[in-house]
This record gives structure tokens, sequence and C-alpha cells, in this order.
């Protein structure tokens, strides 16, 4: 291999580091992302008012360049004559950090239990993959409304939720890859020059099944976002007046007849946040995996 | 055969046992469920007395022999907002929630499959594409939020759509339309795929070969393969359809088991939720063996190679 390179034309060297051409959707998704992401990251220096201010003279305002609007409220107020755009940028702050807290808990608790089920085999193995296997087969709203009965619904209570949602998936798709991995030669040539279990876990297995993982998380990102947003919806997430997307939606449903944009600001945030997460995902497992490229 | 049949039975056994004894745990796992049932200044003898009612003073091991003897003769006690046995008010509603799930599930196969066909056989055409967008809308969209959008629309500004209830077909067409909108995305991406790798077999080549009709190659040889992979993951989507459908009937106001268990969690029933809970996923899993066991019926491959 390294013969060839040396003796390759350079032009075709040249051509090997050019950038492969930008596809405007993935440009498109790549920029609403970011933009979302700046918006959660700096919601409190771009929110015009505290989210849970509540103005009583303001009350359900419509968005601007509907009648009796006001400029001061971009998106128009709620029932209690709260901000929505304030709102809205709290709102989405949160919910990202809730998804991205519980797929990280997620991606921890079955890496670790993956390795441990890959490297080990035999009665450890049977026994990690069976829970797996009754996680999997459960509809997981029932265990979220079981868990969220007995522990009550706060921000810890709820990522640990959302990291429980796929946990099993993690680690699933972790043992298959060490499987397949461990007997390649690399991964003997370790075992056989002493290194100990955990090195040849973190330095031979880890850094090689990072791609496939990484799909996977960015996917059950998204899912994750879906979820929260649900249980927020059903007054199971975080409390009120907290706002998350989710929760705004759903205490904004009994006012839809009359301000429908109580709930349509929210509602667009989680389909687009959603949306584009999703497509990032898709195009992350297309770039990854080569047999999908022709599709 | 017999004997894949009986590894089969034998881990439904276990993961029966598994539930009952994870709800069994999770319901006593923080202290006593009696501080949120009682009434606020209930004094200290009358919480014991409680306590000592519900059995809740006694060895946990000893509560959990008693919990499966109450399994055992049906009894699983009374709900603590309508002072009903559970499994009545369970009666009541099971009817809605299984109307709603088969309804949906008849919408998804009857929709999802042939668009699936259809974006596989017209590929890159503007159709094509057409669906595929308005599937991958179908998946990031929350169904809860559909449904909203159509309260919104058919009931809110149009008038002609009735928001809340289940009494005629009227009241369905919106819960099923919120409710099958992800499954017949899903239905379509996973048909398509399944279809466009039989589309490349060598014995789709043959059959044309042989001068049968398109239409003949399509839906006896093409289909007919496709569909295997297609029904194991419909099967897999039984439990994400009960998940929905728990949303789906909050919003509707769908006299069901969804509605009724958030309704549980909320205000803390734990009977009700622990019936609800154990019901359901018992169900889930026996539905989820039974389309195991069908599949390896169709497809012998299936059988060789897990059995």
């Amino acid at each position: 291999m390294a013969d060839t390179a040396l003796t390759a034309p350079p032009i075709a060297a040249a051509r090997h580091l050019r950038l492969p051409p930008i596809d405007p959707v993935l440009a498109l998704c790549v920029a609403i992302g970011l933009a979302l992401l700046l918006a959660a990251c700096f919601a409190p220096l771009l929110a015009p008012f505290d989210p849970d201010q509540q103005k009583l003279l303001a009350r359900l305002k419509p968005p601007v360049g509907f009648e009796r609007s006001d400029w001061r409220y971009p998106l128009g107020t709620d029932q209690l004559g709260r901000d929505l755009l304030s709102r809205c940028l709290y709102g989405l702050r949160l919910s990202l950090l809730l998804a991205a807290f519980g797929a990280l808990t997620g991606l921890l608790f079955g890496a670790v239990v993956g390795m441990i089920a890959g490297l080990l085999g035999g009665a450890v193995d049977g026994l990690i993959m069976g829970v797996c296997d009754v996680k999997l087969s459960l509809p997981f709203t029932l265990v979220a409304l079981l868990v969220i009965a007995i522990a009550g619904s706060s921000v810890t209570v709820l990522v640990l939720v959302l990291g429980l949602a796929y946990w099993a998936h993690f680690a699933r798709l972790i043992r298959a890859q060490v499987l397949g991995l461990r007997e390649l030669p690399y991964i003997e040539a370790a075992r056989a020059a002493g290194a100990s279990g955990w090195r040849i876990a973190t330095r031979h297995v880890l850094p090689n099944i990072v791609s496939p993982v990484i799909v996977m998380f960015t996917l059950n990102f998204s899912n994750l976002i879906l979820l929260e947003s649900a249980l927020s919806f059903l007054g199971l997430g975080v409390q009120p007046p907290t706002a998350t997307l989710g929760s705004m939606v759903g205490q904004g449903r009994d006012y839809m007849p009359s301000a429908p944009w109580i709930v349509a600001g929210p509602a667009l945030l989680i389909v687009l946040v959603a949306l584009t997460v999703m497509m990032l995902g898709d195009w992350l497992r297309d770039h990854f995996d080569v047999r999908l490229r022709d599709r | 055969m017999l004997e894949f049949i009986a590894g089969r039975l034998l881990r439904m056994t276990v993961t029966l046992w598994v539930i009952v004894t994870a709800v069994f745990l999770a319901t006593r796992a923080t202290g006593n469920p009696i501080d949120f049932l009682m009434p606020e200044g209930l004094d200290a003898a009358g919480r014991r007395d409680m306590i000592a009612y519900f059995g809740l003073d006694r060895p946990l091991v000893e509560q959990y022999v008693l919990f499966w003897k109450a399994l055992a003769q049906g009894e699983f006690g009374l709900g603590l907002m309508e002072r009903r046995a559970v499994t009545t008010i369970f009666a009541e509603r099971v009817t809605h929630s299984l109307s709603l799930l088969l309804a949906t599930l008849a919408v998804t196969v009857a929709i999802g499959v042939p668009l699936g066909i259809m974006t596989a056989i017209r590929r890159k055409t503007f159709i094509g594409n057409a669906v595929l967008l308005a599937a991958f809308l179908g998946y990031a969209v929350p169904n809860f939020v559909l449904a909203i959008l159509l309260l919104l629309v058919f009931s809110f500004t149009l008038g002609w759509l009735p928001s809340t209830g289940s009494a005629t077909i009227l009241h369905y067409l919106m819960p099923v339309a919120a409710l099958s909108a992800f499954f017949v995305a899903s239905l379509v991406r996973y048909t398509r795929n399944s279809m466009l790798d039989v589309l490349s077999q060598d014995y789709m080549r043959t059959a044309r070969a042989k001068g049968l009709s398109e239409r003949v190659v399509i839906l006896k040889h093409g289909l007919k393969n496709a569909l295997i992979p297609v029904i194991t993951v419909l099967g897999l989507q039984v439990t994400t359809l009960v998940s929905g459908a728990v949303v789906i009937e909050t919003v509707f106001a769908w006299h069901g088991v969804g509605d009724l268990l958030v309704g549980a969690t909320l205000r803390r029933d734990y009977p009700v939720l622990q019936f609800g809970v154990l019901v359901v996923a018992c169900t889930v899993v026996t539905i989820n063996v039974m389309l195991d066991l069908l599949y390896s019926e169709i497809d012998p491959r299936v059988r060789l190679a897990k059995g």
C-alpha cells in the first residue's frame, strides 16, 4: 500500500485530498443545526425576558403580523403573559440538554455493559443479553411511567429515564462489534503481548467501534428529543413553570382554539430539531456504511 | 421445531417473571407509597393502620409471596381513585384501546406496503421522491404534534371532526391518522429497502426471462419474498405502537388503557399502574413470541439460523 501511494502521480493524490462536493441539503441541515445549537447555548443572552416572568396585562398577545400584536413580544405571549420567544429559547436549551445527557447516559451504560458482555462472554454475556431482551420487548413508555410515578419528575429522574430508553440498543451494538473484533489478529497480538483486559478494551477495541456508535448516538438523540417532548407534553417531564418544548405544547393545548400560536412555535421547533438531527444521522450512516452508498 | 418452540416459550416465561418481579420491586423501591395515597394530615396511628392493611410492614420476601398469591388468584386490588377492582376498570377500557390499535395497524399495512413497493419500483422519479420525503417527515413529526395540528385544522377551524371521544367512525379518523403516520413512514422505508434487495435477485431475472408479466413478477415473486423482513419489523413495532397509543389516547381523551395509565401515573394510583404495566407488558411479550413462531413457520431460514 505504501509503495503505491509513493509512486502514484501527484494528480491522484490531489484528487484524493479534494473534499467531496457539498450536498445542499446536508449544508442546510448543518446550518440549521448550528443555529439551533447557538440559540440554545446563548439563550440567556438572546431572550428578551425572563421565561417565567408573568405579565397579566400582556396575556395572550399574538405574534407579530397579527392584530393586537406587540413588537416587544415577537412570538406573542401565553395565557400567563410570558414571552413565548424567551420560553422557546429556554425550552430548546433544556430539551437539547436533557436529550444530550440522556443519550450520553444510555451510551455510557450501554457501552460498559456491552463491552463486558462481549469481552467476557459465557454466562455473563447470556445474562446481560437476556436483560437486554426483556428491555427491548417492553413498550418503553410503560417503563417511563412507572419510574416517574415512583421517583417523581425532576431533571435528574428525566435524564435517567431517557438514559434507560436506549442503553440496550447501545449494549447490543457494542457487544456485536466487540465480538467481531475479538478474533482479529491485532487484538490477539495485543493479548499475546500481555496487555490487560482493560487496556485491550480501551486502547484497541473502543477506537475501532466509534463510527457505528456515533451513527447510533445521533439517531437516538433525535428519538430522545421526541421522547422527552412526549413525556413533558403529558405533564410527566420537568415540572412547571420551567419550560421545555414538549411542556409548552402540552400546556398550550387548552388554549388552542383561541390562541394557537402558543402551541405552534414550540411544536415547529420540536419538528425542526428532530428533522435536522435525523437527517444528519442518516447522512452519517450512509457515509460510514459503504453498502448503502448506491441507494 | 419442537425444541425451537420450547426454547422460545422458556425465554418468554423468564421474561414474564422478570417483568413481574421488576414491577413488584419498583413499586416498593421508594419507601412507602402510603404517603402519596393518604389524605394530608393523617395521624401516625392512622398511617400505621393503613400500612398494616396493605401489608407493607411485612418483610419483602413475604410481600413477594403474597404478591404472587394475589396474582394467581386474580386479585389485583382496588384502584385508589375509583375504589373499584382494577380488573373491572381495565375491562371497560381494553376494547377501546384494542380497536384503536387494530384500526391503526390496518391503515398502516394498507397504505405503507403499496407505497413502499411503489417507491422501490419508481426509483428516482418525482412521485417516488415525494413519497420518501413525506415518509421522512412522518418520522420526525412526533405523534402528539401531528394530533394537535389535526385538531387545530379539522376540529377548531373547520369544525368537521369531533375533538374527543370514540363513539362514531368519525372519532377514529384523527387518532388513527396521528398514530399511524410514524408507522406508515417506517413501513414505507422498510418495504422499499426490502423490495430493492429482492429486485436485484437472480430469481427475479429468471421470472422475467420466463416471460411472466411485470405484475406477476413484482407481486408474486418480489413481494412475497420482500414481505418476510417487513413482517418482522412490524412485529418489533408493536411495542412502539403501544407507547404511541398512550400519548394519542391522552390527546383525544380516548377512553382507553393508555389514557388510564397516564392518569394513574399523575395521581400515583399504584394498583392501577402496577396492573396496567403487568398486563400490557405481558401481552406485548406474548404477541412477540407468537409472531416469532409465525415467522419460523413462514420462513424456515429463521428456524435454522436461531434454533
